[in-house]
């Protein structure tokens, strides 16, 4: 009998204990941006976004929890790169997430809402700890319309060794749903204080395609009939598409000093790279199978 | 024939020496008065030239919630005068929302959508009388988004950079290409734990709330989603999820709370409207929770997640 009224004394007055101690650090926590507007999709779209889990303090890792709310029939369409569980590292304050849209080419027509949430996991225990949440929304809506949009986010005039060619690095951001290109593009030359013109290009191919959705980051050369010497100069590139100037940038950069040994290392990493990967690969395959006959010999 | 080609060559020697010489004589004695035919050239004062004004490395703006974060204007600045007009000379970097004009931030700066710098870091070595610098702003968390979902979104941000040389001559530049300010969804929870203390069976917390507190970290509108991440456990006994309630006014258990689930619920009347300043905008709810009857007795754990839902 004892042990049973003991039980049932226990029942009776069950306590439920809390602890105080609250080891947890706190640290805001959010998404930015929270949605994923895609709005211009077409059967057979891909579509990529960035976002990024955000926090005031990084002092530790944080444990990460993420599930995807999504509905037939866009429940396969949907995926991000960091999978359901994983960890943003210390000392890290954004971390990104790359989400990706595959529209099958026999989607239908339509607008779909879903949703992302990402779960902190609370970094004590022993208590009610609360974990902090964000929800990423996501709307897709799919068309059979063309829709064009595209920013050149970035043009650089790097720095280049004399008898070169003038370079533009370009970021070009597509948005719209059909593939981009410049049409011509036209890079004038000017000397260091800006007031001779030197040379005058007009280049009509060899601009690369954005597909939809994406950015591309390359270099376009432009050759000129005017050895640049070491030194300074102004360079003024205007990018056309369709008869019209959609972006242009005015700056200055320089014409360093070059000797045989760097034109040499330049050529080799613009031409021979590949050949140079396999030549190394070559010959550490050739240095194996020497160290392993030595070695059979040597038994 | 031949002694008129030595007397030739003799006058000619003796009167270039003679030439010669007076040319010395007359230096040497009457340099002192005189008149140099003098060149010269005067160089005139060419205005500062600003160029390749990019904003956050040609890349939309990721805010830090509940705390600043660093964003850099680059621009090069130039002047025909030397690098001496650069190193001497003065700046004013505007960084602000597209709306606002860059004269309207210039006469009136603030942490919502416009912010100026009198300085910048070199990023280069003056050459030429080409410099390369770097202007860095402290942007606040909750700076005005201008992405698709905001309330700007018709505008981005821009940067601004005008340069003044000593001779007052001056040179700007915009950036090139604006730039997104993305939409912030954060929130702060002050609170670290709920603690309800010791309860036996069969009872709940009755009027004795427990509080959180959360606040807006970020630049929108923000709702609030609740739900159990764990519910609460001891070993292999649990206290139902449903057993917590939760408010955004006090009440006495159960009252007018809401049963907690598993799922996130979106909590009625609770709105956390985007800051405008680092004075917070915050909103509390209250818990409340009961435990069953014949509930063994032990240490009870779980998680609650407080999950920020964009408005």
């Amino acid at each position: 009998m004892r042990p049973i009224s003991f039980i049932a004394v226990s029942i009776a007055f069950v306590a439920v204990f809390f602890f105080m101690p609250a080891a947890i650090t706190h640290a805001a926590f959010g998404v930015s941006p929270p949605f994923v507007n895609a709005d211009h999709l077409v059967p057979g779209s891909t579509f990529t976004q960035t976002i990024y889990l955000v926090r005031d303090n990084a002092d530790q890792d944080v444990k990460i929890q993420a599930s995807l709310q999504l509905a037939d029939p866009i429940k396969n369409w949907v995926s991000f790169d960091q999978g359901s569980s994983f960890t943003i590292p210390a000392g890290m304050h954004q971390f990104p997430v790359t989400i990706s849209v595959s529209v099958p080419k026999d989607a239908g027509l339509g607008i779909y809402h879903g949703s992302l949430t990402f779960n902190t996991a609370p970094a004590s225990a022993g208590q009610v700890t609360i974990a902090l949440g964000a929800q990423v929304e996501i709307n897709l809506t799919i068309g059979n319309n063309v829709y064009e949009n595209y920013v050149v986010q970035r043009m650089t005039f790097p720095d280049i060794y004399e008898g070169e060619n003038p370079l533009v690095d370009v970021k070009f951001e597509n948005d719209g749903n059909v593939p981009e290109s410049f049409d011509s593009a036209v890079f004038e030359l000017y000397d260091q204080y800006d007031t001779v013109r030197l040379a005058y290009v007009q280049k009509n191919d060899g601009f690369p395609t954005t597909p939809a959705f994406s950015v591309k980051d390359y270099e376009l050369e432009f050759p000129i009939d005017f050895y640049m010497g070491v030194g300074q100069y102004w360079g003024f590139v205007t990018f056309y598409k369709n008869h019209q100037a959609v972006a242009s940038q005015k700056t200055v950069f320089n014409v360093l000093r070059s000797d045989w040994w760097s034109r040499f290392i330049r050529y080799v990493a613009k031409e021979w790279i590949w050949l140079l990967i396999a030549l190394v690969l070559l010959v550490g395959i050739v240095i194996a199978i020497v160290i392993r006959i030595r070695r059979s010999a040597a038994r | 024939m031949k002694n008129d080609a030595r007397l030739a060559t003799a006058v000619y020697v003796i009167v270039s020496t003679v030439m010669i010489g007076t040319f010395f004589v007359s230096q040497t004695i009457l340099g002192a008065t005189s008149t140099n035919v003098t060149s010269q050239v005067i160089v005139g004062i060419a205005a500062p030239a600003v160029s390749a004004v990019t904003l956050n490395h040609s890349a939309a703006i990721v805010l830090n919630p509940n705390t600043t974060t660093n964003v850099d204007v680059n621009a090069t600045i130039s002047d025909a005068n030397g690098c001496s007009e650069i190193t001497t000379g003065t700046t004013t970097v505007l960084l602000f929302r597209s709306g606002v004009t860059s004269s309207t931030c210039l006469s009136s700066p603030n942490t919502l959508n416009c912010y100026v710098a009198t300085a910048f870091t070199a990023s280069s070595s003056c050459s030429s009388g080409s410099q390369n610098t770097t202007t860095t702003f402290a942007v606040q968390y909750f700076a005005q988004g201008t992405d698709v979902s905001s309330t700007a979104s018709s505008d981005d941000w821009d940067a601004t950079v005008i340069f003044r040389t000593p001779d007052n001559t001056t040179g700007s530049a915009d950036a090139n290409p604006h730039e997104e300010l993305n939409t912030l969804l954060a929130l702060n929870v002050t609170t670290s734990t709920i603690n309800y203390g010791t309860l036996s069976a069969n009872s709940n917390s009755g009027a004795t709330d427990q509080v959180v507190t959360s606040t807006n970290a970020g630049n929108c509108t923000t709702s609030l989603q609740l739900s159990a991440l764990q519910t609460l456990t001891s070993g292999a006994n649990t206290i139902p999820t449903s057993s917590q309630g939760y408010s955004t006014s006090t009440f006495t258990y159960p009252g007018t709370s809401t049963a907690l689930t598993g799922s996130p619920v979106t909590v009625g009347g609770f709105k956390l409207v985007g800051p405008t300043s680092t004075t917070n905008v915050a909103q509390a709810t209250f818990w409340g929770v009961a435990v069953p009857n014949n509930q063994p007795t032990g240490t009870y754990t779980g998680t609650n997640v407080f999950q920020a839902l964009f408005q």
